[in-house]
Parts: structure tokens; C-alpha cells; sequence
């Protein structure tokens, strides 16, 4: 029983957030939501600094590494939004491939994961949108027949008025459908390893969420002194904080769960995204409450991070679907007397 | 990352489990309150020693068993999945043991502890005062040197397990009036010394597990205070930290708590609403959050993971009071009613147990309190205006 990381893990982490401090954040993001940039370097330095290989067996020139050894990494790229798809590329298409793919899949995409010239993303269900999915090589979608491994076409189609601009939200249609992975495993591989990490980078989100307003509440003065120093003010941000907190255990657990193939992992994962939706849901209100009028602006970076949580939020079940899903699981029947 | 039990540690967990079902048939532990519980409490509290399992996370050289942190987890997750009565000398084993390791003196040490083992001295705090609540630093209790004696004159309140102690550790004023926590001293007083007056209170659930205790012209010896004059803040927050850590509450205290309120949602066929069921399963997410974040505090080295352990009071009271209220309402108008119209005694004293469990969020620094001390201290927010 440990239930903690090892210090490489966190030095890995480090490593890659002094990376993201100087190529990723507010300024980059800004260029996305403003003039439409389909820049691609942050991928690219991502996949140069190995993150894209990190799960990809050794054979097809990754690092053999699980989601577990992700975990605080995916993080990381959740407290810089980044915009493009790298934690569902590797802690989503790179094990669904690896796991449920055949030999001439793993071999026809996996070495251009790990090189950084395959940009792949994912799609939940066929009414759903991918990250990047018009720019993306691969999108994988999962269904209730399976999981379809699709490429983008001119009958994908681009969402108009997105939410978060900087995701570049297409949806891949069927017509898009290349390849498919049958079977209700590789949906429930797919589901699980989607919340997990989906789970991991809204909690980074909603960590800079909140500690953007602590700063903000530390400096503000209203009546006087730190409108962090009123209870009404402070309160609400130790509650998003132990929200993110607490909810970040349930991912590693998820995580560990996904990678040792555990029967557990279904709900596992369901308790990471749905904690984790919740933790950040609380913490965009919170960040913007304390932020009050300026934090409402669209000079005010707050709202990259606040509208990313809100995109991811419902991926692959928000809260209340999730919480469904679990009774489901927990209360097999509907409770006849005992 | 491991979050797996080894074979010896799954054998261990296996003989606990054995030992605790054998031993609770053998004592009669069906009193909650009131002196007819103690007899049942202390013949508990002898099994519990005969087999070595009495003060399992105390050192040996202090008399206890000294597991090691993954030893004690599985115990105390096994001690509360067995229904077994919350300890007798709780205040002493959790609390004032652990400060007098910290900070008494060696002849403290060896006088107090194995009475604190042996239940021959059963112990209470004495801290909360009419006046001082959540505002400690404020406490008006008078303590004057007299010779080889402080002379203690003042009154206490909310002092838990009063009934069944007959001593008690507090905190008194030896400074200025206004020398706030600067002024304070930590003692022992024996409660059967003259002038002090222990009166119950019955509290919203009708029990009566709290008192107050007045104290006039007590006379308590040098030998009796803990640490040095004036140092008693000091003293006093290594027992408040204490009081507030994680591990005193495994995971398997809400797992049972929630296993009682699924019967309760299948009795009453509330578990067939759709609301209720979704509340039911955040619930147990809650349990899960609660089961992986106490491994962290217990098993990590990091700095960070010690800052879990001043959410870990409001996590634990919070999700204690949802489990409760969920069953409040599932059990609709049976609530107020008594529980006679469910089958086989499902909810009877739950009515009861909510409002005892009610206080875990008041008690030991309020809700409010711990979200100061969470915004101040881990977020690092300005102190609100004093």
C-alpha cells in the first residue's frame, strides 16, 4: 500500500510545466481565441519532449509507461489549457489502441504519434465534437456499436460559435469512419480512460482557477482591506479548493485502476470525472465571483480557463449523468423491500 | 502508486476482523449513555488490552502496541466496520496521550500513561468556556500560582465524556487579561478535588454526553501543568491538531453508515427515485474520495499531502451530515413518527443519530472555523479582521 506518486514522477511534472511556463498560458491561448490560429508548435514541442510517447509501448518507440505514470502530467497540461488534444492522445487513443487495436493499426499509427506528425483526438459519440478534429490525423469515436477510428474529411463538420474557440471543436461523422474496434470492451476502455483523463486536466484547470482568484482577493480592496480577508469571500474558495483537492486521489485511483485492467475501473472512473466536474464546476463559480465585474470581461484571461472547465465538464458524462451511472451500477435492482 | 494490501497485511486485517466479532459477542455494549454504558464500556476496554489491541498507534515505549501506519489503518477500518463501541477514553487515547509524548515531562509520562491504559484514570477536555467558543485565546478561566499550587477558579463547557471522566485537561489564564493566547496554561485536574462541580447537560438528541464544570478555589499541583506557564497555546495545538487528523476515522465508518442508509432507502422504496438515487451514488463518491485521500495522508512523505489533514474535519462532518440527511428524507414522515412502521428496526434510531452526528460540525473548531483556517493557512488568504 502506497498510495503516492515517486519523486521522478513529480520531477517529470516539473519538467514539462517549466516547458509549458514558457510556450503555453494566457498569451498563447489568446492568439487562438482571437485570430483563429491553427498553430500546431506546442503539439510538436510536446512530442519532442517525449510526453506523446510516454504511454506508447517500447516496441513502437515509446516510453512503455501507464496512465498512472501520466497522471500528474495530464494535470500540468490541464493548469496551461492547453489548447490541442495531447492528454485524450495519450491517455486515450494511444491504450484504446494499444489494448483493443490490431498489429497493423498499433504499427500504422502509434510511431507517428510518438513523432508528433499525428495529431489524434476523440470524439464521444457521433453527436459529439473532437478537439482539433478537423485538423486531426486520427479521431477516435466512441459508440454504442464500438469505437470507430475515423479521419476528417469535407463532411466533417466544423462547429460554428464554439465555447472555447481554442479547442477547434469539429464533429466526425460516420462518413469519416475508416476503421472500427467491435465490441462493448473497447467502448468501455475507451469511456473510462476519456473520464480519467478528462477528470485530470479539469482539475489543473480549476486549480489555476483558483488560484488566479486568491490572487485576485489578496490584492483587491474594498471597504478598506482584502476582499480575501472577508469569510463570505475566503469560504467559498476553501470549498473549491477541497473539492480539487479531494478529487484528485479518485483520479490517481482511476488511473491505477485502467492500467492493472481492475473490475473496479468502471466505477473508478466514473467517481474521478464526476468528482472532478463537480470540484471544477465549484471552482469556475467561485473564480469568477471573487473576480467579480472584471473577471466577466473578455480582456480578463480568467475566462480561457472558465470556458475550457465548461467545455470539458460534460464530455464523457458531467455530474449528474455520472452519479446516475454509478447508482446503476451500485443499485443493481431497484430496491425491492429486503 | 500501489493502492494494494499485501498478504500479511490482508492476513492481519483477517484476524482482526475474527478477534472483534468473537470479542463484541462477550460484552454487553447495548447502553449508549448514562452510567449503566460503563460497566459494558470498561469490561470492552479489558478485552481490548488482554489482547494487545488497546492503543494500537501509541509507541511501545509508551505502553502501546506501536503498529506501523498501515497496521493501525486496518484495525481501525476493521474496529469500525465491526460496529465496536466508540473508545472510553477517547480524549485521552487520541488527545492528551499523544501531548504528553510530545511535550510532558517524564514523570508526566510515566504517571499518566498507563492510567490513561488502564482506564483507571478516564479523562475529558476542558477548553470551550460560556464566553469562548470558537474564539479560544478569548477563555476567562483564572489560574494564580499559590505555593507549589495554582488556584483555579472559572467554568467550562461542552466538556465531552464529563460523565464518565474523573479527570480532565484544560486550559486556564495565568497572564493579563487581554495577554490572549499568550496568557494560557495547560493543566490536569483531578475532578474529585474540592470545589469543582460537574453538571450535565442534556443536549437536542435528549443524551447527555456533555457537561459543564465549575471550578472554585481548585487547588491543582505544580506536577499538574503541562509544559511551561504561559505556554499552554502551544500545548493545547498539538492536541487540537491532533483531534483534527484523518486517520482517528477510516473510510469504513462512512461505508457502514452507508450500507444502513441503502436499507433504509430499499425499506422505504425511496431508493426507486431517480433523485435519490443520484444522491445516493455522490454519496459513496464522496466515501471513495474519502478512502483514497486518507491512504495519501498515511502513506505519502510530501509536504503537501499534511495540508489534507486540516480539510480532513470538514470533509469528514459534511459527508456524515449528507449520509444522514438523505436518510431523513427517504424516511419522510417516519422521521418524526419513530421507526415502527419499517420492518426489521431498518432507520429506528436514525432520527437520534442525525442529530449526533449533527455536532461533528461544531465541534473541535466549526465548520467555519476550518474554512479560516483552510483559506488562511493552505491558500494563504489575509486573516479575516479581529
Amino acid at each position: 500500500m502506497k498510495f503516492e506518486f515517486d519523486d521522478d514522477h513529480y520531477a517529470q511534472r516539473d519538467a514539462i510545466g517549466r516547458y509549458l511556463a514558457d510556450n503555453a498560458g494566457a498569451a498563447a491561448l489568446r492568439r487562438y481565441w482571437d485570430q483563429d490560429s491553427r498553430d500546431t508548435t506546442l503539439w510538436s514541442g510536446l512530442a519532442g519532449l517525449g510526453v506523446l510517447s510516454l504511454t506508447v509501448t517500447e516496441a513502437h518507440g515509446g516510453a512503455g509507461m501507464g496512465l498512472c505514470d501520466a497522471a500528474l502530467l495530464i494535470e500540468e497540461l490541464g493548469r496551461y489549457a492547453v489548447p490541442h488534444p495531447v492528454a485524450e492522445a495519450l491517455g486515450v487513443v494511444v491504450p484504446v489502441l494499444q489494448r483493443c487495436g490490431d498489429e497493423q493499426m498499433r504499427s500504422d499509427w502509434l510511431p507517428g504519434i510518438v513523432r508528433g506528425n499525428v495529431m489524434a483526438s476523440i470524439q464521444d459519440g457521433w453527436d459529439g465534437q473532437a478537439a482539433w478534429g478537423a485538423e486531426a490525423q486520427l479521431v477516435l469515436v466512441a459508440h454504442d456499436d464500438g469505437v470507430s477510428l475515423c479521419r476528417p474529411s469535407p463532411k466533417t463538420q466544423r462547429i460554428a460559435d464554439p465555447a472555447d474557440p481554442a479547442r477547434r471543436p469539429a464533429r466526425l461523422v460516420r462518413a469519416d469512419e475508416f476503421a472500427r474496434l467491435e465490441g462493448a470492451a473497447s467502448v468501455r476502455l475507451m469511456r473510462d480512460c476519456a473520464r480519467t483523463v478528462l477528470a485530470q486536466f479539469l482539475l489543473g484547470l480549476s486549480s489555476v482557477t483558483i488560484a488566479r482568484a486568491v490572487d485576485y482577493a489578496k490584492g483587491r480592496e474594498q471597504f478598506g482591506r482584502p476582499i480575501g480577508s472577508f469569510q463570505a469571500v475566503k469560504h467559498m474558495l476553501a470549498n473549491a479548493h477541497v473539492a480539487v483537492e479531494t478529487a484528485r486521489r479518485a483520479t490517481w485511483h482511476a488511473a491505477w485502476c485502467i492500467d492493472h485492467d481492475h473490475a473496479a475501473a468502471g466505477e473508478a472512473a466514473a467517481i474521478a470525472k464526476g468528482s472532478a466536474a463537480e470540484a471544477a464546476v465549484e471552482a469556475s463559480y467561485a473564480g469568477l465571483q471573487v473576480h467579480g465585474a472584471i473577471g466577466y470581461t473578455w480582456e480578463c484571461d480568467l475566462h480561457f480557463w472558465l470556458k475550457r472547465i465548461h467545455a470539458l465538464e460534460g464530455q464523457f458524462g458531467g455530474a449528474r449523468a455520472l452519479w446516475r451511472e454509478l447508482a446503476d451500477m451500485t443499485f443493481d435492482d431497484f430496491g425491492a423491500v429486503t | 502508486m500501489d493502492p494494494t494490501w499485501s498478504p500479511e497485511d490482508e492476513d492481519f486485517r483477517r484476524q482482526s476482523r475474527t478477534w472483534l466479532r468473537e470479542n463484541l459477542k462477550q460484552v454487553d455494549i447495548s447502553h449508549f449513555d448514562g452510567p449503566a454504558a460503563l460497566p459494558g464500556l470498561l469490561a470492552w476496554e479489558a478485552r481490548l488490552r488482554d489482547a494487545q489491541f488497546n492503543a494500537v498507534s501509541w509507541p511501545r515505549e509508551f505502553g502501546g502496541q506501536g503498529f506501523d501506519v498501515l497496521r493501525a489503518i486496518i484495525f481501525n477500518e476493521e474496529y469500525f466496520s465491526a460496529g465496536a463501541p466508540r473508545r472510553l477514553n477517547f480524549p485521552a487515547l487520541g488527545l492528551l496521550g499523544p501531548t504528553l509524548m510530545a511535550v510532558g515531562t517524564r514523570a508526566q509520562q510515566s504517571e499518566r500513561l498507563p492510567k490513561m491504559l488502564s482506564c483507571e484514570e478516564i479523562w475529558c477536555q476542558g477548553f470551550s468556556e460560556p464566553g469562548t467558543g470558537s474564539d479560544l485565546t478569548g477563555l476567562k478561566t483564572r489560574a494564580v500560582r499559590d505555593g507549589e499550587h495554582y488556584v483555579l477558579n472559572g467554568q467550562k463547557v461542552w466538556v465531552t465524556n464529563a460523565h464518565f471522566a474523573n479527570r480532565m485537561f484544560m486550559l486556564a489564564r495565568t497572564g493579563e487579561p487581554q495577554s490572549r493566547h499568550r496568557g494560557l496554561t495547560y493543566f490536569l485536574v483531578d475532578l474529585k478535588t474540592r470545589g469543582v462541580e460537574v453538571r450535565p447537560i442534556r443536549q437536542i438528541n435528549g443524551a447527555a454526553l456533555f457537561a459543564e464544570v465549575f471550578l472554585d478555589e481548585v487547588r491543582v499541583p505544580m506536577k499538574d501543568r503541562i509544559g511551561d506557564e504561559n505556554d499552554g497555546w502551544r500545548v493545547a495545538n498539538a492536541t487540537l491538531k491532533v483531534e483534527r487528523d484523518a486517520s482517528r476515522y477510516p473510510a469504513t465508518f462512512f461505508e457502514g453508515l452507508f450500507d444502513e442508509l441503502v436499507l433504509i432507502l430499499r425499506s422505504t422504496g425511496a431508493i426507486r427515485d431517480d433523485a435519490v438515487r443520484c444522491e445516493a451514488a455522490r454519496l459513496k463518491a464522496g466515501i471513495a474520495r474519502y478512502r483514497a485521500n486518507a491512504y495519501a495522508a498515511s502513506t505519502s512523505t510530501r509536504d503537501e499531502v499534511s495540508r489534507l489533514a486540516s480539510m480532513s474535519k470538514l470533509i469528514r462532518s459534511t459527508l456524515q451530515m449528507g449520509i444522514f440527511e438523505l436518510g431523513m428524507q427517504a424516511l419522510g414522515r417516519r422521521a418524526e413518527a419513530g421507526m415502527d412502521a419499517l420492518p426489521e428496526g431498518v432507520g429506528r434510531d436514525w432520527h437520534e443519530r442525525y442529530w449526533y452526528a449533527r455536532a461533528s460540525m461544531i465541534y473541535a473548531g466549526t465548520n467555519e472555523i476550518q474554512r479560516n483556517i483552510i483559506s488562511e493557512r493552505l491558500l494563504g488568504l489575509p486573516r479575516e479582521p479581529r
